[in-house]
């Protein structure tokens, strides 16, 4: 590839989704009769201006990373999975069923079970909407979606129910986890050991689907499965298997989320990360190592909502309409470029 | 020569702004400050609070979620120079407890908790008082004896609510019930709709509510052709012809002596709560339909209840279930009503 056309395939996409997504956020501060530049401004600094800034940023990188990851590798088979969301609650709900029956337990045996425990919840959740696709030929993003709601509501189910604790007077959420169940964190700030887990999640994956056997047996049945057929490779099995991994992934995004940030089980404790997964997955092509810069980027953009309020007292969900302009300007662009054959 | 008047000049500076420092002041709420609920009626003691108090200059995060969004705001604020903090949602107790352990330098008060340190102090007021001079109107006014009440969460405070509009409307028509809907969320105006249609359907003829914005409950009441009594603020434009009466906060001068006294260091850590005969909480205007006796029934009533002769939780008070919580004569504690887990007799519902 020479100079010209890297910076056709590459840079030029790129800078057009970021202008056109400048534009459209320019024109919504304006309509809320705020100066543009003074107030992007204000959000970076707000997202990485000092220490404080970058750790927040960071806390919110480590779920929407993992649900990134979850995304991409079915995507490798073709799969258009948005179940990250469920996944995480489920993810946490097994975890906190363990760290709640071994309450006194010391860090040593609690955090590992914990962890693993998060991870078949999350793995099984994942699994099942990959057996309905293997055998029954059901669609995994129907799927997954509804599942989104159905694990939402259990864990409402057991946070206002079975695990609601008493000292809580009353408040929707199980007892406080134990010091032996919270997840190391680094530098005094919220940071925690989830961040390290998703970027050696993605490198990881990265080297299995680019140089394995395995990762080149996924391209050939994504591209051909009746090729894939006579070459023996079974597709229904790397469905479920793929699944599986993306849950897995999300289910220890929900579990840091519950054991660090909320400190016990309580609703919403997803946010939206799963969706901002989602939509990091596709601005960086399904791509395991673009996803880490563009995790720490719509982290950024999440954690800014700060001085969105505080500056210009917009409300916290503006941050939101920037995330859904930063997609839909992407995607824009990536379909002209798509058009416009650009692309080798 | 030079070096001399720089030094002044850096010395004027600083005597100018530590003159005008203003103390800044941040507030946190679980919702929009439109919501003609929970959060304006805290809006509202903000803008008289800055009104009224010196060189204060507030600022406010709206909807922030009761999870760990929160804590990274305060830690926002705290590192913004912000040196008092009102955490204003039931749900930031125990993040504003972390985060008040991090930042000993600044000050926390949480609206209606009932945990301290040692730079947290919680502020409330029994608003339960008016909750049941608000039931008067509903006894008085329903016809088929079915009272239905639509909440969040079975916290302590929203069991009191429930409990104390219950007794106001038996202590006028001893046979009425309340049938109580949990919604499971602060605000949710399409489920609190459809519970208000529900409970209509029913027979329930009076509404009644423990939810942020009480918006989508009174329309619907109104809607229907029933009766209404409001949460919070006064809502009664919404319903020109149901409207009853409600309870309704009055946050200003509690928060302008709560600043006061951080300013003047005087401050200490404490279960701040308001009443009836501070002012704090205060029945809001009646409407069309309650008539001049039920007025003066209630008159009656919110007297003796100011004056302390004849307080709330006064016996008999008798659970669900027949138990006698107060025996007649006797009265709860405070600590008791503060952690109140129970729905008195004439409650149809569970606390769960």
């Amino acid at each position: 590839m020479n100079g010209s056309r890297v910076l056709r395939a590459e840079v030029f996409p790129i800078l057009a989704s970021a202008c056109l997504f400048l534009a459209l956020g320019a024109g919504f501060f304006l309509l809320e009769g705020h100066a543009p530049v003074a107030l992007f401004l204000e959000m970076v600094k707000s997202a990485f201006g000092d220490s404080f800034a970058w750790s927040e940023t960071l806390v919110k990188v480590a779920p929407i990373l993992l649900c990134a990851s979850a995304v991409v590798l079915p995507a490798k088979l073709g799969l258009v999975t948005v179940g990250a969301q469920g996944q995480m609650n489920f993810g946490a709900m097994a975890g906190t069923a363990l760290v709640l029956s071994m309450m006194n337990g010391s860090a040593w045996v609690v955090l590992p079970l914990m962890l693993l425990t998060a991870s078949l919840g999350g793995a099984f959740w994942g699994a099942v909407p990959g057996v309905f696709k293997a055998r029954l030929g059901v669609n995994e993003t129907i799927s997954t979606l509804m599942l989104n709601y159905l694990a939402l509501q259990l864990v409402d189910y057991v946070v206002h129910g079975p695990w609601k604790d008493p000292s809580n007077l009353g408040w929707p959420a199980s007892a406080n986890f134990p010091d032996a169940a919270i997840l190391p964190t680094f530098f005094g700030s919220r940071v925690h050991l989830g961040l390290v887990i998703g970027v050696v999640a993605a490198l990881i994956l990265h080297v299995l689907v680019t140089y394995s056997r395995w990762g080149i047996a996924l391209k050939v049945m994504r591209s051909n499965q009746r090729v894939a057929l006579s070459a023996g490779l079974n597709y229904e099995r790397n469905v479920i298997i793929v699944m599986a991994i993306s849950g897995l992934l999300a289910g220890i995004a929900g579990i840091a989320e519950t054991s660090v940030m909320q400190g016990r089980l309580q609703a919403g404790l997803a946010g939206g990360y799963g969706w901002s997964g989602f939509l990091v997955a596709w601005l960086s092509g399904q791509s395991f190592l673009r996803i880490i810069p563009m995790s720490i980027l719509v982290g950024g953009l999440l954690s800014s909502a700060d001085a969105l309020q505080l500056f210009a007292q917009l409300p916290s969900s503006s941050a939101i309409i920037l995330q859904g302009m930063l997609f839909v300007s992407a995607l824009v662009v990536m379909n002209w470029v798509k058009l416009r054959g650009y692309h080798a | 020569m030079k070096f001399k008047s720089i030094l002044a000049a850096i010395g004027l500076f600083a005597a100018i702004t530590t003159a005008y420092a203003e103390t800044k002041i941040g507030y946190i709420y679980v919702g929009p400050k439109t919501d003609y609920g929970y959060n304006y009626a805290q809006d509202q003691g903000r803008l008289y609070m800055e009104k009224h108090v010196k060189d204060v200059k507030t600022s406010y995060f709206e909807n922030i979620p009761e999870n760990a969004d929160v804590e990274r705001v305060m830690e926002r604020l705290a590192q913004s120079g912000y040196k008092v903090i009102f955490a204003t949602s039931y749900g930031y107790l125990d993040p504003a407890l972390k985060v008040a352990k991090k930042y000993p330098n600044v000050t926390f008060m949480h609206s209606g908790g009932f945990k301290l340190a040692k730079n947290l102090g919680t502020y409330f007021a029994d608003i339960d008082d008016v909750m049941y001079l608000a039931g008067i109107s509903a006894g008085a006014s329903t016809k088929s004896g079915k009272l239905g009440f639509i909440a969040a969460h079975p916290i302590p405070q929203v069991l009191r609510n429930i409990n104390a509009f219950t007794r106001g409307a038996q202590s006028v028509n001893p046979k009425v019930t309340t049938t109580v809907v949990w919604t499971g969320t602060w605000s949710d105006p399409a489920k609190e709709a459809e519970a208000a249609n529900a409970l209509i359907d029913s027979g329930v003829d009076v509404l009644s509510m423990h939810v942020d914005s009480p918006i989508a409950i009174v329309q619907t009441a109104e809607k229907r052709g029933v009766h209404v009594v409001g949460y919070h603020a006064d809502a009664s434009k919404f319903a020109p012809k149901g409207w009853l009466v409600g309870a309704a906060w009055n946050w200003g001068p509690m928060m302008t002596k709560i600043v006061e006294s951080i300013e003047k260091g005087t401050w200490k850590s404490e279960n701040i709560r308001g009443s009836l005969a501070t002012g704090d909480v205060k029945l809001t205007k009646f409407g069309p339909s309650v008539t001049d006796k039920t007025k003066a029934l209630i008159a009656k009533k919110e007297q003796a209840f100011v004056s302390g002769k004849d307080p709330l939780w006064a016996g008999p008070i008798v659970k669900q279930d027949g138990t006698v919580v107060a025996a007649e004569g006797t009265t709860m504690p405070s600590a008791s009503v503060e952690q109140m887990n129970f729905f008195v007799k004439g409650v149809i519902g569970t606390v769960q």
